[in-house]
């Protein structure tokens, strides 16, 4: 039952973050328009972030030149997972027009994990809802098994430059320095809370409350993860 | 107002449900504890001044200085997204946590001078003596206009709305303060933000304009504030930050002094 | 004036102007370049478009038994030359833009045209249709001179190897007398 709350969460409500590489804009202004009221992606939950920590589709516009190809790569990586990308436009596809010059660094997927493409130059903004929904809900049962990214599958971490730490990730099999530092908290927090209900002092419960919604934030985050 | 059809109205719960299930990074160039204890300290100060508001009957925890406490708690949000941005590490958090602070000193004081003149003129700090005067005597919203009007701008700087919402905006710095916040993190984040849409009326509603007899009452009440202010919120564009403290200082706190001077006198 | 957009604004909100789009269908209008499809009855695989495209989405690989025609919609550009270019009116651009699709590979659409036998030494040697096309063209233009066909069978569907062989020359040279004459 979690689950299927969780995936139906996760459907409902992808915040998309719309990251322009080369190419000639077109697409760019077709994701624009779509979010206007007439086509109003929003009704499908999506809103627009523009920040990738908040994001959990990245929508790629535009052909990947030789200077855009590292930093997507940083911009893939500051997504939280579960998370998927959009290659929108054969710009991202396979190069469009450009595909013969010397900016051109290669197709998208060649730098990034591409969850579903969307041909078109532009494609219309019905042709993004479309392919948002078939990502979100893919038409037969085996594709829904396959796209397991947006379901709860886990995608590619990040490189070895990168030294954020994941805080309730799958990822942080051994007791890392965390998970200690989680269990002392908790008792700490729940020594204090002790104290404060003995002595009933008001402001020692607001100390205990500080510890003790740490740990059980965590652990309510632990159990939808899972 | 916008002529779309829109998300349906259960979406902030989705939001929710999706944000505790993403995996929360923490950046390596911000401070670890304190960026794990900002959205805490709200999600404390506003819980606990729910717990001492009377919504409509006696409040769950009662004692003689539950005003001022109120105060204290209901300033946590301000101070924890101020600690927030400039724990993460990143330049849109520093600015954001510093357009923050500088409407938070902008703010403050209207708002507690507002809060103030009432505990002069009944010479009692207790949020229940306040509801059983407004009980007997009518709402203060009569007697003191001055310091509810200066109170109502106050909130929409408080709950961080246009005219005011320079320390989150989000076509200027991308997300301000919360930039680099991501799942469980960014989703307590979220509730702190519809909670303050909740308890921030409910205080005024507590002290100026009448308690309300029963729950329904007073949820009406805050409704009724609560449209008001999401009025002036969407037919108003952004003040920059010197232009929200230059307003404050000219023309809300002037409201809130007159009003607290005339109380201090006429007792 | 100031009523009339409160009046507007209220209306708005009981008739919002998004569409209907994923529960209706949408059609789009007339003239729309959607994406390219072949037919492939028409098709005589002369590859007219390939040497059209702009962008070389068109290729032609030939193999074995037919000549093979892939568009690629990654590359295509949606421009329209190759449905203007086609002489056998076999490549039209469709109102379809639901392409959204998994796999890169799956964006693409194509012909296959199968390769005419010579009749001398049976191996396929030419798009089929249009080796057709070409036989029926000498054809008429035969009977317009008033040359009997069955003398000349040997000339017309053969595969350019047997066709300059030595043995079949004094049937072509005498074949060019008589056009001459």
């Amino acid at each position: 039952m979690l689950e299927g709350l969780r995936s139906f969460a996760r459907r409902k409500s992808p915040w998309i973050m719309h990251v322009p590489c080369g190419g000639c804009n077109g697409c760019d202004i077709e994701v624009v328009a779509s979010l206007t009221p007439r086509y109003d992606l929003e009704r499908f939950g999506v809103l627009q972030k523009g920040t990738p920590r908040h994001a959990d589709v990245l929508l790629v516009t535009g052909v990947v030149t030789a200077q855009v190809k590292d930093r997507l790569k940083r911009l893939y990586d500051l997504v939280p997972s579960p998370k998927n990308v959009v290659a929108y436009g054969s710009c991202a596809l396979d190069g469009d027009i450009f595909h013969t010059g010397y900016g051109f660094a290669g197709p998208l997927d060649e730098v990034v994990p591409v969850s579903i493409y969307i041909p078109g130059c532009p494609p219309r903004p019905e042709a993004l809802i479309d392919g948002l929904s078939k990502l979100l809900k893919p038409p037969t049962r085996k594709k829904r098994i396959e796209s397991e990214v947006f379901a709860g599958g886990e995608a590619e971490r990040p490189s070895a430059e990168s030294k954020d730490q994941i805080v309730t990730g799958k990822r942080e099999i051994k007791k890392g320095f965390n998970e200690q530092l989680a269990e002392f908290i908790l008792f700490t927090g729940i020594t204090v809370a002790a104290l404060g209900l003995y002595y009933k002092g008001f402001d020692i419960l607001v100390v205990a409350a500080v510890f003790l919604m740490g740990p059980v934030m965590k652990l309510l985050s632990s159990i939808l993860r899972r | 107002m916008q002529a779309r059809q829109g998300p349906p109205l259960y979406q902030f719960f989705i939001d929710l449900i999706k944000l505790f299930s993403k995996e929360s990074i923490i950046p390596y160039s911000g401070r670890g504890l304190l960026i794990v204890l900002a959205p805490l300290l709200s999600i404390i100060g506003l819980l606990f001044t729910i717990v001492m508001l009377p919504l409509g009957s006696e409040p769950l925890v009662e004692f003689d200085e539950s005003l001022i406490v109120a105060l204290y708690f209901l300033a946590f949000p301000g101070l924890a997204m101020i600690m927030a941005g400039s724990s993460s590490g990143s330049p849109y958090g520093t600015v954001g946590s510093s357009r923050e602070a500088r409407m938070m000193i902008a703010y403050e004081l209207p708002y507690t001078l507002s809060a103030l003149t009432l505990a002069f003129y009944l010479k009692s700090l207790s949020l229940s003596a306040i509801t059983h005067y407004q009980f007997d005597h009518g709402p203060f919203f009569f007697k003191y206009p001055l310091a509810t009007i200066a109170l109502i701008i106050c909130l929409l700087a408080k709950i961080g709305r246009r005219p005011f919402d320079a320390p989150e905006a989000d076509t200027e710095i991308i997300a301000g303060p919360l930039t680099e916040y991501s799942g469980t993190l960014l989703g307590l984040f979220e509730i702190v933000n519809g909670l303050k849409w909740f308890v921030v009326p409910a205080f005024v509603v507590t002290l100026f304009l009448g308690g309300g007899a029963n729950l329904i009452e007073f949820l009406l009440k805050c409704f009724g504030l609560v449209l008001l202010l999401s009025f002036i919120d969407i037919i108003h564009p952004r003040f920059r930050v010197d232009q929200g403290f230059k307003f404050f200082m000219k023309w809300v706190l002037p409201l809130a002094l007159i009003d607290f001077v005339r109380s201090l006198i006429l007792t | 004036m100031k009523r009339h957009i409160i009046w507007d604004a209220l209306r708005s909100i009981l008739n919002p102007s998004t569409t209907k789009y994923p529960k209706k269908s949408f059609i789009p209008p007339d003239g729309y370049r959607g994406a390219a499809e072949y037919d492939s009855e028409k098709c005589v695989g002369c590859a007219a478009c390939s040497q059209e495209c702009p962008s070389g989405a068109i290729t032609y690989d030939d193999e074995e038994k037919a000549r093979v025609i892939k568009l690629s919609y990654g590359i295509c550009s949606f421009c329209g030359r190759c449905e203007e270019i086609c002489p056998w009116d076999a490549v039209h651009l469709t109102k379809r833009f639901e392409l959204a699709v998994f796999n890169r590979k799956d964006a693409e659409t194509g012909v296959d045209v199968p390769f005419f036998e010579c009749t001398e030494c049976s191996r396929p040697f030419f798009p089929s249709p249009q080796m057709k096309a070409s036989i029926e063209k000498v054809r008429e233009t035969l009977e317009k001179y008033k040359i009997k066909q069955n003398e000349l069978a040997s000339l017309i569907s053969v595969c350019p190897t047997c066709s300059f062989s030595v043995d079949k020359m004094p049937e072509r040279r005498m074949f060019l007398r008589r056009l001459v004459e």
